[in-house]
């Protein structure tokens, strides 16, 4: 049997077991829809790192960084990671003092409006859905390539790990899971990125090399055959989508979510600071160390598999199926987050169920159902990991980060100006999306889905405001989140967390730091 | 251009801590006054 299947099995195997183990711990609905509000900071920084890793990382991002487009990722790797230091301070303790299971269940709460909350779990379900499609595409490709399995029957077997892992442990389960499977791929990645380097002559070398025989790899305008035919074009794309990724890591469902588990806003406010350090290590030595592999001119059938490529043919076997797993434990867990905000969104945002049991009960098959259609969208639709990612991305950036903004700082937005924002920013960027695929058409950066996207909703928040008045009920509801708690009042806490915040000023020089010494220096010294 | 990108992403970094910093000082500049008035009510 191959050694890379037998390794996949077991780490599903034991993913499985440490589910239902947790499984046992789950008594209510508390437990299962947000880990019953106890989770500390080390879990949080798991569960965001893990659910924003995916497939899509290791396949998408490291296969555009390897054809020619590393400059734009990188700098939209490096943009992105604000959206977790202004997400845990703007938005995500302000959405862990409400108290709500659901992020759509806040916006209703926040703008007494049932019809928001409902289009917002709309949207949720929609870019979910999405995202997961490309989550599961990303696993079934690395299944299928490292053990000559059949694609499809890789989809299923990946399909009945994390579906049973998520109905049997809920949150809980996705907490904890999440973070061991956080703390193997980044370990393992880091290694295993090393060792390839190592056995080209050394980082500096091949970037020296790379700068003399390929030049447009590394450099800040990227390969002009590839994305767009300049580099300034590039950049632009790149600066819109950096806006996008940060918007998701700031807002997204399947990362703002977690704050809500938290045991305290202190928690949420020092992990989204942590998971932002993790993130760019993560996006720099994936993307750089797939640029890099260059050096070894692999021939591939597909660009995306370069990760694949290096770990089964660079490293030792042993380290090779350890980062396959780790691959593998990226996708999973990301699919198993997604899984428990669909299952939860459900019952809590469209079912009115007051029985406890009944309510668990529902959410389980929920999962089952969802993991059943995604199933069917993978089983029809051929892996296109990267660009499949980037439309759940893009969607939620348009459709929720305005109105997010708003919901907090805005004391002029109304009710009717956040519902016609997310939905004209949904209409807007899945139409402009779907317009374009359907006409096939090559369309100019400034008309990128994205700036359609947000400026209908910018402009569906303006008219729905002007035509409104904000009622007593809104303004009592958004000066609510303002009064601090009182568990919130410890002074050891606040002193601590102010000094978790002030690091966060420090890592933009440690970022530029890195990106000196290993690229741009490096790089330009020797064209 | 390499070094405005990795010198650009740097300031985009560090200017979010700044807001985000100033932003918990202010939310919590309260508390650590009444803080300092306990303690001095306790002497």
């Amino acid at each position: 049997m191959n050694v890379f299947l037998i390794g996949m099995i077991i780490s599903m195997i034991a993913y499985i077991i440490i589910g239902f183990l947790i499984g046992k711990g789950v008594k209510n609905t508390n437990d299962f829809f947000v880990a019953g509000r106890r989770a500390p900071t080390f879990l949080l920084v798991g569960s965001l790192v893990a659910s924003y890793c995916g497939t899509g990382l290791y396949f998408g991002d490291a296969g555009e960084s390897f054809a020619g487009i590393f400059s734009p990722l990188m700098t939209l790797g490096a943009m992105l990671i604000i959206g977790y230091v202004l997400g845990g301070v703007f938005f995500g303790r302000f959405l862990r003092r409400s108290e709500c299971n659901t992020i759509p269940e806040f916006f209703g709460k926040r703008y007494n409006s049932p019809a928001l909350k409902k289009l917002a779990a709309v949207t949720q379900l929609v870019t979910i859905i999405v995202y997961l499609l490309s989550t599961i595409q990303g696993i079934g490709t690395l299944m299928s390539l490292v053990t000559g399995l059949d694609y499809k029957l890789c989809i299923i077997l990946a399909l009945i790990t994390f579906s049973v892992l998520t109905v049997s442990s809920g949150s809980k389960g996705v907490l904890i899971t999440d973070t061991i499977m956080f703390g193997l791929f980044t370990i393992v990645t880091v290694v295993v990125i090393i060792i390839c380097t190592v056995k080209g002559g050394g980082w500096f070398n091949i970037v020296e090399g790379l700068a003399q025989t390929k030049p447009e790899i590394l450099s800040w305008a990227g390969d002009p055959d590839y994305l767009y035919p300049t580099g300034t074009q590039n950049m632009i794309w790149a600066f819109a989508y950096g806006i996008v990724w940060m918007s998701v890591c700031m807002v997204a469902p399947w990362q703002a979510s977690r704050y809500l588990m938290a045991k305290n806003e202190h928690s949420v406010i020092r992990s989204s600071i942590w998971a932002a350090f993790f993130v760019f290590v993560l996006e720099f030595i994936v993307k750089c160390g797939a640029a890099l592999l260059n050096h070894f001119s692999p021939e591939l059938a597909d660009q995306s598999h370069i990760i694949i490529w290096a770990s089964t043919t660079l490293v030792p076997t042993v380290l090779g199926v350890v980062m396959v797993t780790g691959i593998l434990a990226a996708g999973i867990s990301s699919a198993t987050t997604f899984l428990s905000i669909i299952g939860t969104s459900v019952v809590n945002d469209f079912l009115d169920i007051k029985d406890e049991r009944k309510k668990l009960t529902t959410v389980r098959i929920t999962v089952i159902i969802a993991a059943a259609i995604v199933m069917l969208l993978a089983y029809f639709n051929p892996p296109q990991v990267f660009w499949i990612m980037f439309l759940g991305a893009t969607v939620v950036a348009c459709s929720w980060l305005p109105v997010c903004i708003a919901s907090i700082w805005s004391k002029r937005v109304t009710k009717t100006g956040a519902f016609c924002g997310m939905l004209f920013g949904f209409l807007g960027c899945g139409g402009m999306k779907i317009y374009a695929s359907v006409a096939e058409l090559d369309l100019p950066v400034f008309l990128d889905p994205f700036f359609i996207g947000l400026a209908a909703n910018l402009i569906g928040m303006l008219v729905g405001t002007l035509l409104t008045k904000v009622t007593p009920e809104e303004k009592k509801q958004r000066e609510a989140l303002f009064v601090i708690p009182e568990a919130e009042k410890d002074i050891k806490e606040i002193t601590k967390t102010k000094k978790t915040v002030l690091a966060s000023v420090i890592l933009g020089a440690v970022v530029t730091g890195i990106l000196l010494v290993f690229w741009v220096i490096p790089y330009t010294s020797s064209l | 251009m390499e070094y405005a990108i990795a010198i650009f992403v740097g300031v985009w970094i560090s200017a979010a801590g700044i807001l985000a910093y100033y932003r918990i000082k202010k939310d919590f500049a309260d508390l650590d006054t009444t803080d300092k008035n306990d303690k001095e009510g306790d002497k």
